[in-house]
């Protein structure tokens, strides 16, 4: 058996034409090179090489004895099978009673300490402050329903604390509270969450954009001596909070001044 | 059972090409029951079985040739044994088929054991995509890879030959 080839004028690679007669081709690369076979003896020969010595190997492979396994051999193999599917299946049965015996121990163990005064009162306790988180200053005309997801919560690490955005918008508003709490939060009011909240070291960036019409509303606790806004690179706005009395209030228009500038009008509540 | 019907409907096919790849039954027996039971800790539920059981094989029949250094030798035809639907042969003619039978096999035993092995899953039907798979390389190589170890097969049957690929 001889595979020929013409090396002066190389044509189909022999990849190319075992994916052809194992048809792995697409239909397209398949015409093509058949196109290609049609007009070419040199790469035929090496096709129809390639073809025989492929059918001698399966006449081969076919032409091997393979000893046939005894009954009993299968039956063992098929046994040993079917014990360590039993055994996983066992294993994961046993697993699932032990989470199960594990998560009835701790309602076991809640419903004893729920039977004790003390803890039931420290449970009942931490369980209201966890409900009745104190509900957030909202600007007029701005429903509860409006809020959107973006919320950020943290406890600021100075007394000032600086609220940036990244740019003057096209309009909305900041609505900036004080309020006797220990956390700082910042939320999306109305229009898009599309706006990021990130939490500094000093402060808050709002990464919004020329376009945003959105409204944000900040809150800073009672431990926030100053707050700072920055807009894009504009001036620094400095609120002293030392000595006012809470909650407090302040609306802050982002959008463009009457002037057709971008700026900060204040408005107290 | 579902690992039951699995098991008779690849197990024979399974250890046919076990015994062609190792060239021993009782490793072909073994490695095919292990295949089986790694079936069923491992429940693949994703995977197409039949392609997921002989890429098992695969490895294990691997890594066993490797730790035990096993020499493989392809079994010899049976004697007196004609293809199934041919006519009876005359006695040279029937020689004749015995000794190429007996070259292409020496032949086969001397390939790489990829190159082997990727002949033998071709053999059984399986996609380049899945032999792919199973050999660890990609889709495109395959074509390469069989048409090299053609081309190393017929270099061992016709190592005279003035027309080589």
């Amino acid at each position: 058996m001889n595979i020929a080839v013409d090396t002066a004028h190389p044509h189909l690679n022999d990849a190319e034409l075992v994916r052809l007669l194992d048809s792995e081709l697409s239909d397209w690369e398949a015409i093509e090179l058949r196109k290609h076979l049609s007009a070419c003896a040199s790469c035929a020969g090496r096709r129809d090489s390639l073809y025989a010595a492929q059918e001698q190997v399966s006449a081969t492979l076919r032409g091997i004895e393979i000893p046939r396994l005894s009954p009993e051999r299968i039956a063992r193999s098929l046994a040993a099978v079917e014990r360590a599917a039993a055994a996983r299946l066992k294993q994961r049965f046993y697993a699932r009673s032990a989470a199960l015996r594990a998560a009835a121990g701790i309602v076991l163990l809640f419903a004893t300490a729920m039977a004790v005064t003390p803890v039931r009162a420290w449970i009942v306790e931490q369980w209201d402050s966890l409900v009745a988180a104190p509900a957030a200053e909202l600007p007029p005309g701005v429903a509860a329903g409006s809020l959107e997801p973006s919320v950020v919560s943290f406890v600021p690490s100075k007394e000032v604390f600086r609220i940036h955005l990244a740019h003057p918008q096209q309009s909305g508003g900041l609505v900036l509270a004080a309020r006797p709490v220990e956390r700082a939060a910042a939320e999306v009011l109305k229009g898009s969450s599309a706006e990021a909240f990130t939490v500094l070291p000093d402060g808050l960036l709002i990464a919004n954009s020329p376009a945003s019409t959105t409204g944000y509303l900040v809150t800073v606790p009672e431990s926030v001596e100053w707050v700072e806004l920055l807009i894009g690179d504009g001036p620094l706005l400095r609120i002293p909070m030392a000595e006012r009395e809470l909650p407090w209030v302040r609306h802050i228009n982002l959008g463009k001044t009457g002037e057709g500038e971008f700026g900060v009008e204040l408005r107290s509540r | 059972m579902v690992v039951q019907r699995l098991f008779e409907q690849h197990h024979e096919e399974l250890y046919r090409y076990l015994v062609r790849l190792t060239g021993d039954s009782d490793t072909a027996a073994d490695i095919a029951q292990e295949t089986f039971i790694r079936w069923v800790e491992n429940e693949p539920r994703d995977a197409q079985p039949r392609a997921w059981l002989f890429k098992v094989a695969t490895n294990l029949a691997r890594d066993g040739l490797r730790v035990q250094s096993r020499r493989l030798t392809l079994l010899e035809e049976s004697p007196g044994d004609a293809p199934l639907g041919d006519a009876p042969l005359l006695p040279d003619q029937d020689l004749e088929r015995r000794e190429n039978q007996r070259l292409m096999r020496d032949a086969l035993t001397a390939l790489p054991e990829r190159d082997r092995m990727i002949l033998l899953m071709r053999e059984e039907g399986f996609s380049h995509r899945e032999i792919a798979d199973a050999a660890g390389t990609t889709t495109k190589s395959v074509g390469t890879l069989l048409a090299r170890a053609l081309r190393a097969l017929t270099a061992q049957l016709a190592p005279d030959s003035e027309t080589l690929l």
